[in-house]
């Protein structure tokens, strides 16, 4: 009948987990549980249930996605596009049972890994259908925040005055040659999100990936940062992928070079227009020949150098753009239809953050952490998964439920 | 709905309507509601007796539960078949506590307690 350890009924967890999930706090999620679910619980209750089901959510997770055990929906029809997107986060731990108060875990932030797996729709084109940058690009004050700058002093263009609100990234412009939005639209998205390290962390996602049928999907593409994780865990399990790096990211490098090489605001901006303008049209090999030029210029970097010295600057954007250009051809994949930013991933980080990462926000290290990571991810899933295992839950035959497996989370290694 | 199923939703809406009679009498005898209420007033009340309800049904059911289920049952730890009693458990609803009758058994062997309906 699904009663859990002999004294809450079915919906009353229902009614705790998610509101243990969507609340700041487990606190907060006491007050909202009393005052809009009818029924108080003590916040031991509601962090002891919400640990019980967040355990029992990873072990879905990791079951073997041929399977019903598996947490993922099986799609009827592969997906047109999938996108698998993946970022790093941080969050405050705790070493659990050490009396009252709190007792960091190493430095007191552990690192979570996060990805989204997301169902799309999409077009393709014969030709580029946004041939020039986004005006959010062109603005200096835009700009500064995207790659934590202070603005510089030059001439914000027209329309993007600070009354504008938010910014849409990837706004199609211009003549495109045709009616509406180039870009793909998000149909159904799924979260996975742990503490483990990069290799477990991916192959979790291989067996979100696998049980959402994406490797049948038409057209299928793997976007990250410059974390380079993300590219092993690409290598490892979605080389089958397009690997598409995430434009907004060798932007701050582009930025932060030329305002090594340039003294002048007007020049830093205009050299930094010309470099956006080149990698977003994929002119990354012609980048990477004026950069060599510069380098040459300045010298090379002696070892003992301040990173902040322009000849690191340069260096190390070389190294970067090197690493990254096949990942970099951006034209090329907006004919394919398919994102050039991890816009996605960023508002989900956003989501997750909202929930495990604040001031005074501390997380047993890992079990609590964990539970708390797969509870939020559940929520946050587009397929409703949380509440279908809230409903399917098995009961406990038992007064004490048995302690699940700890190997679900393999501590640290990247 | 075949017959029986017919009368038994008629009896229970009548039922209903019974108890709802009664409990507005009962607010006004013990003046609990009088003249002109704020309406969260008269919704809270209404919204008691609603959980009130709930409660009682919860229990009936798992009585029936209880009522039909075999004498014996495996110890889902090792399998021995135990003898079960019934037992007075109370349970927390969204509705509030439920004080249900179950099966409990008793394992030997693992020296602990189970509860077959689970």
């Amino acid at each position: 009948m699904g009663f859990d350890a002999r004294l809450l009924t079915p919906l009353l967890i229902q009614k705790i987990v998610v509101s243990g999930a969507e609340t700041r706090s487990f606190t907060r999620a006491v007050k909202v549980m009393d005052q809009v679910g009818g029924q108080g619980v003590s916040r031991n209750t509601m962090q002891r249930v919400v640990g019980d089901v967040g355990g029992e959510l990873a072990v879905r997770r990791d079951a073997n996605p041929k399977t019903a055990e598996a947490l993922a929906d099986c799609p009827e029809e592969p997906p047109e596009l999938a996108v698998v997107e993946c970022d790093g986060g941080r969050i405050r731990t705790r070493v659990p049972d050490q009396g009252p108060g709190v007792h960091l875990s190493g430095k007191g932030w552990s690192e979570t890994k996060n990805a989204c797996l997301i169902r799309a729709t999409r077009q393709t084109f014969d030709e580029d259908p946004q041939p020039e940058p986004p005006a959010c690009f062109c603005d200096p004050k835009h700009v500064a925040k995207l790659v934590e700058s202070e603005a510089l002093s030059v001439a914000t263009p027209a329309g993007n005055g600070d009354d504008q609100g938010e910014v849409d990234e990837d706004e199609p412009q211009g003549p495109l040659g045709f009616d509406g939005d180039w870009r793909a639209k998000r149909l159904v998205r799924t979260v996975v999100s742990s503490m483990a390290c990069s290799r477990q962390f991916g192959r979790q996602m291989a067996r979100e990936a696998k049980r959402r049928h994406f490797s049948q999907a038409a057209a299928r593409a793997f976007l990250g940062d410059g974390l380079g994780w993300n590219w092993s865990i690409w290598k490892e399990q979605f080389s089958e992928y397009i690997p598409i790096l995430d434009f907004i990211h060798p932007l701050s490098y582009l930025h932060a070079t030329a305002k090594a090489v340039y003294e002048l605001d007007e020049d830093v901006w205009s050299q930094y227009l010309v470099w956006m303008r080149g990698c977003w049209q994929g002119e990354v090999d012609q980048i990477l020949s004026e950069l060599r030029l510069w380098q040459e210029k300045l010298g090379l970097p002696p070892a003992d150098v301040a990173d902040t010295d322009p000849r690191s600057v340069v260096a190390a954007t070389i190294t970067y753009l090197q690493n990254n250009r096949l990942r970099m051809k951006y034209p090329e994949y907006r004919r394919g239809g398919l994102p050039v930013t991890t816009a996605w991933m960023e508002s989900l980080v956003k989501e997750m953050n909202y929930r495990v990462k604040g001031t005074e926000m501390f997380w047993n290290d890992p079990e609590g952490a964990e539970a708390i990571l797969q509870v939020r991810a559940a929520s946050l899933s587009d397929d409703d998964r949380l509440a279908k295992h809230l409903a399917t839950r098995p009961g406990s035959p038992f007064v004490r439920r048995p302690k699940l497996p700890k190997s679900n989370v393999e501590k640290r290694k990247s | 709905m075949d017959d029986r199923q017919a009368v038994l939703a008629e009896k229970l809406e009548n039922l209903l309507k019974e108890a709802a009679q009664v409990s507005v009498a009962l607010d006004r005898a013990d003046g609990t509601i009088s003249g002109v209420p704020h309406y969260s007033v008269i919704e809270g009340r209404a919204h008691d007796l609603g959980r009130q309800f709930s409660r009682k049904i919860q229990e009936r059911q798992l009585g029936e539960v209880a009522a039909e289920a075999d004498a014996t049952a495996k110890c889902p730890g090792c399998g021995t078949r135990c003898e079960l009693t019934v037992e007075k458990r109370s349970l927390t609803s969204i509705d509030g506590p439920v004080g249900a009758l179950e099966q409990e058994g008793y394992c030997p062997c693992c020296r602990r307690s189970f509860f077959p309906s689970a």
